[in-house]
């Protein structure tokens, strides 16, 4: 409730809810709002509904890497990080070749309010 | 005019909730005092050869560890000197906080910052830095003590601007003998690709205390607060967002033209500082006389919920020439760092010409 106030107010003195600071001679810095929480669950397969394990998953904040991972046995990734308000998406990519099963063509998925995120990844072929 | 009035209100509301929740989130680590320049503006007083003992990378390791375990990951370190670039194991304690899961940012000259270097602090998860700029070639020489200062701070300016870090920006110390050259330098921090500039008033501490014809006087210090709320609609359209520091208290009419926040000193209520000798405060630039204990004998996370009275009951204030002042109750004493603990007045007012005792 306080937390929800205070924004409110921020908002009517800066026009914005995030607090960035840059104290003294320090460079600036947003604040993490518990509010902008998010978590995000990547589930990848094959085109036959099995569960690709090994795949790179790295999400990005506008233009920068965040933060990467990597699919486990059942083809989850899991990402938790604080929305400041820019555009999100992940990439998923295969990194070790035929090792986990196949492979497979690069994604990329526009990350946006839901919380998971099935993909299917199609498998390479001659001529790709 | 009710309009002003209702945000004055909203404004004290929002600090006093602030204030009373207290929570940590920005922390000034200073690494080091040791430095690659002399600058004849520098509040720290820093050298080449420290002669004070400094925490060893191993303690910064530790600090690091306690502050995630008892602050949580909403943290964000400031690493900070003398020049952070010139400690040997800047990467390590960077990385070591990325690993737990919060952020760090970088305050330099810019002096040993090439593209290797900033490599590998990407590499450790820098996510801020903040790089010096004080005028052209001469006058930031001449001020920075080195003949290629110039040279290479543009350099590093240039290169952070094209690196995707998320905040990067240039901080500029004004003095009268640079005062006429902020345009000029504008449009070089403009073709460096810069695109957030903030302006200081050198502050009467450490090396700078000793060189008085590099302060602004009041009426000067108005001057730059004008020329910034003239220009910053004309840069902005450039690309480049111009404000003043977040130092001083000014009525909220004139706040909103020269910065993006208003003025509110979150010394030891949103921000704390570890100094090299592990002396614990609010900003790393105040006074000793609101040093609040040292992280080798106390407990950072009791200090921080039972310490910092000063800083966040300003009480005290109205014990001072102050006092009496119509603007005390959103001023509040402005910035700790420009008092000593027990001075009759600050050492420098933005509102009132004054004289230091």
């Amino acid at each position: 409730m306080q937390l929800m106030l205070k924004r409110l107010l921020r908002l009517a003195l800066t026009g914005s809810t995030t607090v960035i600071l840059a104290a003294c001679y320090g460079p600036p810095m947003d604040q993490r709002d518990p509010y902008n929480l998010k978590e995000k669950h990547l589930t990848a397969k094959n085109s036959t509904g099995n569960p690709i394990p090994g795949l790179r998953v790295q999400l990005y904040e506008n233009q920068n890497p965040l933060e990467q991972k990597q699919t486990d046995n059942n083809g989850k990734a899991f990402f938790a990080y604080y929305d400041t308000g820019a555009q999100y998406r992940l990439k998923v990519e295969d990194t070790d070749g035929p090792a986990n099963g196949g492979e497979f063509l690069s994604q990329e998925i526009q990350v946006g309010e839901v919380e998971d995120y099935p993909v299917t990844l199609t498998e390479k072929t001659d001529g790709v | 005019m009710a309009f002003e009035r209702g945000k004055t209100i909203v404004n004290r509301l929002y600090k006093q909730m602030e204030t009373r929740e207290h929570r940590l989130w920005y922390v000034f680590l200073e690494i080091t005092r040791r430095c690659n320049l002399s600058c004849l503006h520098c509040g720290s007083d820093c050298r080449m050869q420290p002669d004070s003992p400094l925490l060893t990378t191993d303690s910064w390791l530790k600090i690091i560890r306690y502050c995630r375990e008892h602050f949580g990951d909403g943290l964000a370190f400031i690493i900070t000197g003398g020049e952070p670039l010139v400690h040997p194991d800047l990467e390590e304690i960077g990385a070591a906080i990325s690993a737990l899961g919060m952020r760090w940012g970088l305050v330099t000259n810019g002096y040993a910052l090439d593209e290797k270097r900033l490599l590998k602090l990407l590499a450790a998860g820098l996510s801020s830095i903040t790089i010096s700029l004080d005028g052209p070639a001469e006058s930031h020489n001449r001020l920075r003590n080195k003949h290629d200062a110039f040279q290479r701070s543009t350099a590093s300016i240039a290169l952070s601007s094209a690196s995707g870090i998320k905040f990067h920006d240039v901080v500029t110390c004004v003095h009268p003998g640079n005062m006429h050259q902020l345009d000029e330098t504008a449009e070089i921090l403009i073709r460096l690709g810069a695109t957030n500039w903030r302006l200081f008033r050198i502050f009467p501490s450490g090396r700078a205390a000793r060189n008085p014809e590099l302060l602004l006087t009041h009426g000067q210090t108005w001057q730059m607060l004008d020329w910034i709320a003239g220009k910053r609609p004309h840069y902005a359209g450039l690309g480049l967002n111009l404000g003043a520091s977040c130092e001083g208290y000014v009525p909220l009419a004139t706040d909103r033209t020269i910065r993006d926040n208003p003025f509110f000193c979150r010394a030891g209520i949103n921000i704390a500082s570890i100094l090299c000798n592990g002396t614990i405060t609010g900003c790393s630039n105040n006074h000793h006389s609101f040093h609040e204990g040292n992280i080798l004998r106390d407990n950072l996370a009791t200090l921080w919920e039972k310490g910092f009275g000063r800083f966040r009951d300003r009480q005290w204030v109205q014990h001072t020439d102050c006092g009496g002042c119509e603007h005390l109750k959103d001023c509040r004493g402005g910035s700790i760092h420009l008092w000593e603990y027990g001075s009759a007045r600050p050492k420098f007012c933005y509102m009132e010409e004054i004289h230091p005792s």
